[in-house]
């Protein structure tokens, strides 16, 4: 016999036990490496998608509403030796009528050849009137090669569509295309810049199709680049690149040699001629502005102004031009209050130098509204109209006014009252076109006219012809297209950092997984501390006869060892099979989850071994400190222990210590309830969850000194029922107090998770929910560019003829797109979407709740906060505490980066936390701060509807068609909710079903403790019978001492996790799903009375003779 | 007479297997009050058998066991219960005194069952004079673990008279027991028949304590056979 021989024949003896402390080490492992590939998984699904999403595609360069020609590809593609492709992104919907389907939301992508080289396989090139169309497209609107697609895509002129004056045309044009192909995921299928794992439906149509159907020929909006081999760039090389080969134009500037020469005083031209640089967007950015000024000294800035009337007394000339020029283009100076008229405006008004004329013009509000302003001056000087000061050139090209024949074709972004334009107007267009009618000071100009947009619509400057090149380059120099949003970004890596950096599955599981995890290391440490007793006598004997303590520790750690290795071994296999089971929950019944049904199962080596790993250093620690345990005591009792049945001890100064722990904790416990419960626990969320574990660690110590005090009470009554129970409880103390922690923390950990659960039908029309008590919420893929609830918008769309809408009222939310950062998104995202909030409305309505706020906001009044500037370049933002915590991984206080719409940074401070919410995913800003800083965003995509709540789905399928060709879909505000809400359930319902499958565990150990207990205890049970006890109360004594550990479990449980869902039973818009919850508390209820029924049953059934044979 | 073991038999058989293995062979035994005999035997003979269908723990194959004038077989479980309360006292080799009570509370342990609270009360009173008798009082709130085996054995001595039965039944209780203590035990065992009526079964393979009982049966081949009446 040597050691080792010994450890095997040990192990083979006790196989049995030894099997069962196999399972535990297995179940534990199985649990951890499972976990662990879960996030491995997703991890790598989520590369898999970035791969798939973006091919061989590595930087991008996404100019939304700024467009560059599409020569600017080839220009860098040459330079950098890469392939470089022009796109033109817009939004559309997407229609199959012959099966009446329809897709809302698809993102079109004008290509050329050059982008099918990003992609593995060949990618059909849509040619004229085709489309390639993604799988999800395809399978949505039934289509197949060759079937007839209607598209309505979105059109965006070159001058932001809210600019002042600018037509508001229909913003979409219609194309019917026939399908070319169906672009599966190698084939750019799955084509998004948006690190999302959901695929958008994408429609892909020839870039010069497009392009000319929307005028932009020639032009891109988007450049797609691979990397040089192996060779990545940097942004900044990229964008300096990208510098060198612009022109004007992709800045969408343009220089025009004017055919007037500088104007001199004796009316003689001399070869310098008069340039003129205009702007696609007509107004020019604040930075652009500079850069032509610096480039240029002594250019002229000019703005431009349609005024709606200039008056003097009764007299007034309606719809005139009026300039904003420099002294120094005026060649004379101009106070600010003083205007220089034409003779045809003198004329028409009857006025001469000295007098007064009043000027009346619009100023553009949030969502097109229109102001009328009015200012007065004095006449300087009256000029002639055909003096070369008056220049037809001045108009700016606002598109649907510079092009119109006559003043009636006029369509303009403001209301033109046609009756006052009159006949001698119609003839002043017809002879000078738009040719100003009064100059005022540029100051003045800009004083009044300056808008989010820029202040000038043109610079004026004289050069010769042979320099004007010269002087191109020389503005372009001083641009920075990044001040702009011309910027290369890495999209590939941004991808894999947002993959990487995603919700860590493997941390996420392990943590679901806990009750699983927790109740096999107790029921591993329970059934060997089990076993190590029943061998008690053997290791005295061990000792007897010569072996060192430690030589039998080391036996025993070895079996132990043994086990754990083999367990680690098995558990590694079994984690993987744990993994395909979560995976496939994931890909199936808790798809809300995650949003995908793609995530496939990744194996790593180093996962496997770090699972088992961690398996066996917890069994082995689990076990080790289990054996030193059962090892402390003196030789002389285990050479005379042969029952496992020990010398209760308790020290005064333990119990002492003992009962003021559990008062302290008790009393911590309910004082701080009281206190929340008085003070409301808004802003305090872990308070009460803290309450609840004080009183659940308060109640388990006071059981466990219940017990202790039984057994070392003294009497010498005839022990009763409950007393024979009690003082048996008391002896096996530790094992029952093991099983009382597990039953009671799982119990209470479903409850408050079941609790935190989200539900709100009945209350979400309160103001204070999650939908802020509004009826609807819409999004259009088009944005709606009118208030709906003015007069005007409600004639554009048709909404003042039917009496149900006229009772709805509209919230309209211009937005900035973003990556997706709500719980939908699984990927990391930096630059969430921001929406603006019209803080004044909802400061009134006091709608929806928060969770958190910084301190510097007001909790009476949160919603002002958005309105205040903490710093010049930092404004206040909200989001969903979700979002915040998780989406963003940041806290209140922190700040966002952005860009804002002249290249500037822009901080978003996160000053508050919204409690689950509609707005998830978003950034709410305020509407106002929102357009200033991004002054192209035009109109609202998002509305919130208010309405009677009676008549919601009428009103939200009446707003559908209305705005049909705006690709509108409404949602009931709650079931927006309910979405969201969706995924935090799934991930509370697999914790719940894991946590309750961890305390079944922990019940069936219950079970196995209890067979073992019940074989060990047979003669015990057969003195009963000998005594003259009957078998039924042997067998209701067996029953009670296990429900005396199962009840005071649940109960404890339950009473612990009041603390934490009294917030909800108080709140008005609190509810605590009742039925699931006691639905799994009853589950586990059955589950432990099962495991205790049918072994005590097995054990009445037994031969007693057999019992007092066991000895 | 009281009780009585009318042509027993007793047989072990695996299901199926047509093997039987027949422990007690047509047994007959009758036990009168102050009756004090011992059961001898080699080991595996089925003397414990033997006095455990004499106390109703175990059934016989065939045959009658009558008790106080009643058979067994017409016995429900409740019966059968009352009647090892109160008529009969086991004592087995090992003490198995429970070790979560002290030593008052094992041997209080039998008072459980009984529902009349003045046979509970009488119980108690002639425990303590047992307790006094056997030299335990000073141990009463003791634990089992802290005593020695003697002590724990003439506990459960105590713990089996507490309900004054009539026939008190032990199975080999010198048998963990040194020399000394096994002696006072067969003391104890042979005053308490002498002195309280009580008929005592003693099976044992110490050839002392079946010198001290009346009557010494010795079994073999599942038939017993009167030793040598004294």
């Amino acid at each position: 016999m040597n050691w080792i021989r010994l450890v095997f024949r040990n192990l083979w003896f006790h196989r049995k036990p030894y099997l069962a402390v196999l399972a535990g080490v297995t179940v534990s492992t199985a649990v951890i490496t499972g976990a662990l590939i879960v996030g491995d998984s997703v991890r790598y699904s989520l590369h898999r998608q970035t791969g798939l999403r973006l091919g061989k595609i590595k930087y991008a360069l996404q100019a939304n509403d700024r467009y560059f020609s599409q020569e600017l590809a080839g220009n860098i593609s040459k330079r950098l030796k890469i392939l470089v492709a022009p796109a033109l992104q817009s939004g559309g919907i997407a229609i199959n009528s012959d099966k009446n389907l329809r897709v809302n939301r698809v993102q079109v992508i004008g290509i050329d050849n050059r982008f099918a080289g990003f992609w593995e396989r060949p990618v059909s090139m849509p040619g004229t009137d085709e489309a390639l169309v993604s799988r999800n497209v395809a399978e949505k609107l039934n289509l197949k090669p060759g079937d007839d697609l209607l598209l309505r895509i979105e059109k965006k002129g070159k001058a932001p569509s809210n600019a002042p004056f600018v037509s508001e045309k229909f913003p979409s044009v219609s194309l019917r295309v026939k399908v070319c192909a169906v672009a599966d995921d190698h084939q750019s299928g799955r084509f998004s810049l948006k690190n999302d794992q959901t695929s958008p439906y994408t429609i892909f149509l020839s870039l010069h199709q497009l392009a000319s159907l929307l005028e932009l020929s020639g032009d891109a909006n988007l450049l797609l680049a691979t990397a040089n081999g192996s060779r990545e760039f940097s942004s900044a090389e990229l964008d300096s690149v990208l510098k060198l080969g612009m022109e004007p134009a992709d800045a969408g500037l343009h220089f025009k040699h004017h055919p007037v020469g500088v104007h001199h005083p004796d009316g003689v031209q001399d070869p310098v001629r008069v340039v003129e640089i205009t702007s696609d967007r007509i107004f020019f950015d604040d930075s652009t502005a500079h850069a032509v000024l610096s480039a240029i000294p002594g250019c002229n800035p000019v703005m431009t102004y349609l005024v709606n009337s200039i008056s003097a007394g009764t007299q007034s000339t309606p719809y005139s031009f009026v300039t904003a020029a420099s002294d120094s283009y005026l060649k004379q100076p101009l106070g600010d209050k003083e205007v220089i008229a034409s003779d045809w405006l003198a004329k028409d008004l009857g006025v001469k130098a000295g007098d007064s004329v009043m000027l009346r013009y619009f100023l553009m509000g949030p969502m097109r509204s229109l102001r009328e302003d009015s200012s007065r001056f004095i006449i300087k000087s009256v000029i002639p109209v055909k003096d070369g000061l008056f220049d037809l050139a001045l108009m700016p090209d606002f598109p649907g006014m510079s092009g119109a024949g006559n003043c009636h074709d006029w369509e303009t972004g403001a209301p033109i009252n046609l009756k006052k334009i009159r006949d001698k107007d119609e003839k002043y267009w017809k002879d000078y076109r738009g040719t100003p009618k009064a100059f005022i000071s540029l100051d003045a100009g800009r004083k009044l006219w300056s808008n989010r947009f820029g202040s000038y619509t043109a610079f004026r400057f004289g050069a010769r012809e042979a320099d004007i090149s010269g002087i191109e380059r020389q503005v372009m120099s001083k641009i920075n297209p990044a001040r702009f949003g011309l910027s290369f970004r890495p999209v590939h890596e941004e991808g894999v950092l947002a993959a990487g950096n995603s919700t860590d599955f493997g941390e996420l599981f392990l943590s679901l997984s806990f009750f699983i995890l927790l109740s096999a290391v107790l029921l591993t440490a329970m059934l060997f501390s089990l076993m190590a007793g029943m061998r008690m006598a053997e290791t005295g004997i061990l000792s007897a006869i010569g072996f060192r303590k430690r030589s039998i520790l080391g036996i025993l750690s070895g079996e132990a060892v043994i086990m754990t290795i083999a367990g680690a071994i098995i558990g590694s296999s079994g984690g993987i099979l744990y993994n395909y089971g979560l995976i496939r929950g994931l890909n199936t019944i808790w798809q809300d989850a995650v949003n995908t049904s793609l995530l496939e199962t990744k194996i790593n080596a180093t996962t496997l071994l770090a699972g088992a790993f961690s398996g066996m250093i917890i069994s082995l620690t689990v076990l080790f400190f289990t054996l030193r345990k059962n090892l402390r005591e003196p030789l002389s009792v285990l050479v005379k222990r042969d029952t496992g049945a020990g010398v209760p001890g308790h020290g005064k100064f333990i119990f002492v210590r003992s009962m003021i722990l559990a008062l302290l904790s008790i009393g911590v416990a309910l004082s701080l309830t009281i206190w929340l419960m008085v003070a409301g626990n808004d802003r305090h969320g872990s308070l009460p969850l803290a309450a609840g574990g004080l009183l659940l660690l308060g109640g388990l110590v006071l059981m466990n000194l219940f017990l202790a005090k039984w057994s070392i009470q003294p009497g010498d009554l005839i022990p009763g029922f409950w007393h024979l129970i009690l003082r048996t409880l008391s002896l096996h103390r530790s094992p029952t107090m093991m099983a009382v922690a597990l039953l009671s923390l799982g119990t209470f950990t479903i409850v408050i998770t079941g609790a935190n659960r989200k539900t709100f039908y009945g209350n979400e029309t309160a103001r204070s929910s999650g939908t802020g008590g509004f009826l609807l919420w819409t999004e259009s893929v088009l944005p709606i560019l009118d208030d709906l609830n003015s007069v005007h918008g409600a004639v554009v769309f048709g909404l003042q003829d039917e009496a149900l809408l006229k009772q709805v009222r509209y919230i309209q939310l211009p937005g900035l797109d973003g990556d997706d950062a709500s719980c939908l998104n699984l990927n990391q995202v930096s630059r969430p979407g921001l929406l603006g909030i019209p803080v004044e409305k909802f400061n009134r309505l006091n709608v929806f709740s928060f969770t958190n706020l910084d301190p510097s906001v007001d909790p009476a009044y949160p919603w002002k906060a958005l309105s205040t500037l903490p710093a010049p370049d930092v404004i206040n933002g909200f989001a969903d505490q979700t979002v915040i915590a998780w989406g963003l991984r940041k806290s209140i206080g922190d700040t966002l980066y952005y860009r804002d719409e002249d290249g500037k940074v822009l901080k978003i401070k996160l000053a508050g936390g919204l409690d689950n919410s509609i707005f998830q995913g978003n950034i709410l800003v305020s509407d106002s701060l929102l357009q200033i800083f991004y002054p192209s965003v035009a109109g609202s995509r998002i509305m919130l509807i208010d309405g009677p709540v009676i008549q919601r789905d009428t009103i939200a399928s009446r707003l559908e068609t209305l705005f049909r060709d705006y690709g509108l879909m409404a949602t009931p505000a709650g079931a927006r909710l309910a979405s969201f809400n969706a995924v935090e359930n799934t991930y509370l319902s697999v914790f719940m079903l894991l946590g309750g499958l961890g305390v079944m565990i922990g019940t069936i150990g219950l079970g196995i403790v209890l067979l073992r207990n019940l074989s060990r205890r047979r003669p015990e049970l057969t003195l009963y019978l000998a005594l003259g006890f009957r078998r039924k109360f042997v067998f209701k004594l067996l029953l009670a001492e296990h429900a005396l550990i199962l009840f005071p479990g649940l109960m404890l449980g339950l009473i612990s996790a009041i603390p934490v869902i009294l917030p909800l039973l108080v709140s008005p818009v609190g509810t605590v799903p009742w039925l699931f919850m006691s639905g799994i508390v009853f589950l586990i209820l059955v589950n432990g009375l099962l495991w205790i029924y049918f072994p005590a049953r097995a054990m009445m059934t037994m031969n007693p003779v057999n019992g007092l044979r066991s000895e | 007479m009281l009780a009585e073991l009318q042509n027993i038999t007793k047989y072990y058989g695996q299901p199926g297997s047509g093997i039987r293995n027949v422990v007690l062979n047509e047994v007959s035994l009758a036990i009168d009050e102050k009756d004090s005999l011992a059961i001898v035997g080699p080991s595996g003979s089925g003397k414990s058998t033997l006095l455990n269908i004499l106390g109703t723990l175990d059934k016989p194959s065939s045959g009658n066991v009558i008790l106080n004038g009643t058979r067994i077989e017409t016995m429900d479980d409740r019966q059968l219960a009352g009647y090892r309360n109160q008529f009969i006292g086991f004592v087995f080799q090992l003490h198995h005194l429970l070790p979560q009570l002290s030593l008052i509370g094992n041997i209080l342990l039998p008072c459980l069952p009984v529902k009349d609270k003045s046979k509970q009360r009488i119980a108690r009173e002639h425990a303590y004079h047992l307790i006094e008798t056997v030299g335990l009082k000073k141990l009463i709130h003791q634990r089992p673990a802290q005593l020695s085996v003697g002590e724990c054995q003439r506990a459960a001595v105590v713990r089996a008279l507490v309900n004054q039965p009539r026939l008190l039944l032990a199975d080999e209780p010198t048998g963990s027991l040194d020399a000394e203590n096994a002696c006072q035990l067969g003391e104890l065992l042979a005053e308490l028949n002498r002195e309280h009526n009580l008929a005592v079964v003693v099976v044992t393979h110490s050839a002392d304590l079946a010198l001290r009982m009346g009557k010494e049966y010795r079994l073999i081949s599942g038939r017993l056979q009167l030793k040598s009446p004294l």
